[in-house]
């Protein structure tokens, strides 16, 4: 349905993504690196926000800038900074938004109403902005993606801001949209996508590096990941010899959880590995 | 439609629009308030013109002669009377005296310019007094020539074909210059930048707000910007109305002009400075002003043309003024004596126009630095041609703009 075939997106000398091929099909992906690793300017690319510097991107078949409105009208874009009118209200402002993307009055005004519920902003429709906290905005962001109800729904960072129960509430709007459409999400906070992406895309030196299910990802580091039970004295010493993905102090001990690629340590328990523990194991030092 | 509403209410809203708006009004009033210097002169002769009539011609002599003699008779019989009153009042009230008789000694004296100026008019028709001047000085020329130089009209004066002379008191001439002049220019120069405020605002307010990543990408795109800028030239043309119908209110409110609205300019014209259409004083305002309204536009569409290219509002704002700058210096030669046609060309541009303001006029009798006002320099219907030439730049340039911008990384 939407393809990235072939793009490299260079700014000057610097190339940010390098020879990057996707292909994808109604769902939710999950776009995982460290910051700084090119999530945005493929999310950028895909918004049409920015151009490839070769390749090219193309929804069903053909060339999204080709496309251009009817690309578009399908599209929903949350960025991970977004501005907004102070002094305008949430219903004002997607009011707005909704004009731009085609949606007539009568439609919009509904579509609103059914947005602000579903992302708990009934109450502060007619509140001016500014006085909104950070996780109100975000909410706000979230509802003008989902305005014209896109088959490509993009959420750059979509839940910074969030508390822990608005998380939870948008992951399973997410979840529900994804049956009928694409759903890009791209964050570095792993925990976001693990339980809701068909799908998870890495990127490492301005590659893709994995494109596959979370548990085929997974399984990459079965049977290397520990967890053990230390004196707090100890840790430091182990330290050196392991690549420790967590640990936990209590008392005068500390759970470590941690990779050994030599197979199982005395004292040491076998766990299933999740997510996080690739991230931390793929990107290393790049995410400290 | 809807998109240029929601547009439009963001410009009619902010408040830059308002303190600029305020600014000029109050910039306006200081310079018309400064610009007044016959107020009581003119408020003395409309009432004269008034009852005699505006046009020159025996009926209106008459009539101005026989005002003449009853204010005489007033003088006469105010004298005595005041003394009367003093008499009566049991005191000598000599500031009332001297003050009234003034008052008569002034009407009189205006009466008896008019008469003057009428009675001469009549003798010695000023149109051919003009021809005649002008066909001696260039006796060695034909009628091409003339046509060149000047403009067709130019020969139709020649040709006597204006027979029609109005009164044209030097204070009401004066101010009718002050007004094309001074105030209309202040008017359109404010404007150029009026204009290019508004347009900037509204071309780059995304990107000063942070909300250009929503705006640009949804299903309108960049395209967006086209409704900015209809929004931008609609808002400078609804301030340009404003500012119109305040300036000018203002200037006639405090000079009593109303009765030389309708005098043709070529009435009061003398030796070699001539407007191009043989109009009104209120046809050559409203020209005027239609012209600053068609620069005002072109410098909100310059300005858009600049954000195209240039996404910082400062730096649309600098692109703007270099622009102008640039057209400033190719004005340079507009003040030679000897100006070749190329360098006529050069100074075709808004700011050349307005330059065109400050030239200083050989015989400033008439409409001395204005719009449509042709110098032996000049092109005739130079401002049109330039309006013309600046629309087709405009036009060009917007869709260069339009094509960079849409293929501007953001």
């Amino acid at each position: 349905m939407l393809t990235v075939e072939n793009v490299t997106k260079k700014f000057g000398n610097f190339t940010v993504l390098d020879d990057v091929s996707l292909e994808f099909e109604n769902g939710v992906y999950g776009l995982i690196a460290p910051n700084g690793a090119g999530k945005t300017t493929l999310m950028k690319m895909l918004a049409t926000l920015s151009f490839p510097t070769s390749g090219k991107i193309c929804y069903c078949g053909d060339d999204i800038l080709k496309l251009d409105e009817k690309y578009r009208d399908v599209i929903g874009y949350l960025p991970q900074q977004f501005g907004y009118y102070r002094d305008k209200t949430p219903k004002q402002y997607l009011k707005y938004l909704a004009a731009l993307k085609g949606l007539d009055k009568k439609e919009s005004d509904k579509r609103i109403d059914e947005l602000l519920e579903t992302v708990s902003l009934t109450d502060a429709a007619n509140k001016k902005m500014r006085k909104f906290s950070g996780g109100m905005l975000q909410r706000v962001g979230i509802a003008q993606a989902l305005l014209n109800d896109p088959k490509i729904l993009m959420l750059d960072e979509p839940t910074a801001g969030l508390d822990p129960k608005e998380r939870v509430r948008f992951r399973n709007i997410i979840a529900s949209l994804s049956r009928d459409r694409i759903v890009l999400l791209s964050t570095h906070i792993v925990s976001d996508v693990e339980s809701i992406a068909n799908k998870i895309i890495m990127i490492k030196d301005h590659k893709i590096l994995y494109n596959d299910t979370v548990k085929n990802i997974c399984d990459l580091l079965d049977g290397k990941v520990f967890e053990m039970t230390l004196n707090e004295s100890d840790i430091t010493e182990f330290e050196k010899n392991y690549h420790i993905l967590s640990q936990k102090i209590e008392h005068n001990t500390v759970t470590v959880r941690f990779i050994s690629d030599n197979g199982e340590d005395e004292g040491a328990q076998k766990v299933y590995p999740g997510l996080e523990d690739v991230f931390l194991r793929i990107y290393g030092d790049d995410v400290i | 439609m809807n998109i240029l509403k929601f547009e439009l209410k963001k410009l009619f809203l902010s408040k830059m629009l308002l303190f600029l708006l305020i600014f000029c009004f109050v910039l306006n009033f200081l310079v018309v308030y400064s610009q007044s210097y016959y107020a009581e002169n003119l408020e003395a002769i409309s009432d004269i013109v008034s009852k005699a009539g505006v046009e020159i011609n025996e009926n209106s002599l008459t009539k101005l002669q026989k005002l003449y003699d009853e204010e005489l008779e007033k003088l006469r019989a105010f004298a005595p009377l005041a003394a009367q009153d003093m008499e009566e009042s049991g005191g000598i009230d000599r500031e009332h005296y001297v003050a009234g008789v003034r008052d008569y000694e002034y009407k009189l004296s205006i009466m008896e310019l008019l008469i003057n100026d009428g009675t001469e008019a009549l003798q010695n028709d000023r149109m051919v007094t003009a021809g005649t001047l002008l066909l001696e000085k260039y006796a060695s020329t034909d009628n091409k020539l003339l046509k060149l130089m000047y403009g067709v009209e130019a020969v139709l004066v020649f040709d006597n074909d204006f027979s029609a002379e109005y009164f044209a008191p030097s204070s009401a001439v004066d101010m009718h210059s002050k007004m094309l002049g001074n105030v209309i220019c202040v008017l359109i120069i404010e404007m150029m930048f009026f204009a290019m405020f508004i347009t900037v605002r509204s071309c780059t307010f995304e990107m000063a707000e942070g909300t250009h990543f929503l705006v640009y990408s949804a299903k309108r795109g960049r395209k967006i910007q086209i409704d900015k800028m209809t929004a931008s030239l609609v808002t400078t043309a609804a301030v340009y109305g404003l500012l119109c119908i305040f300036t000018i209110s203002v200037f006639f409110i405090m000079n009593d002009l109303k009765e030389f609205l309708f005098v043709p300019v070529s009435s009061t014209m003398y030796g070699s400075v001539f407007t191009t259409l043989d109009l009104n004083y209120s046809e050559l305002i409203c020209i005027c002003l239609l012209t600053g309204l068609a620069l005002s536009l072109i410098a909100s569409a310059l300005t858009y043309c600049v954000c195209g290219f240039i996404k910082n509002p400062f730096g649309a704002i600098g692109g703007f003024i270099l622009l102008q700058a640039v057209c400033l210096l190719a004005t340079n030669g507009m003040y030679s004596e000897d100006i070749s046609l190329f360098d006529k060309l050069l100074t075709a541009s808004p700011i050349g126009l307005i330059m065109n303001f400050s030239i200083e006029n050989k015989v400033p009798q008439i409409v001395t630095s204005s719009l449509f006002c042709v110098t032996p320099n000049s092109i005739p219907l130079f401002e049109i041609f330039t309006v013309i030439v600046w629309i087709l730049i405009c036009l060009l340039c917007g869709k260069l703009s339009e094509r960079v911008f849409a293929r501007k990384e953001l």
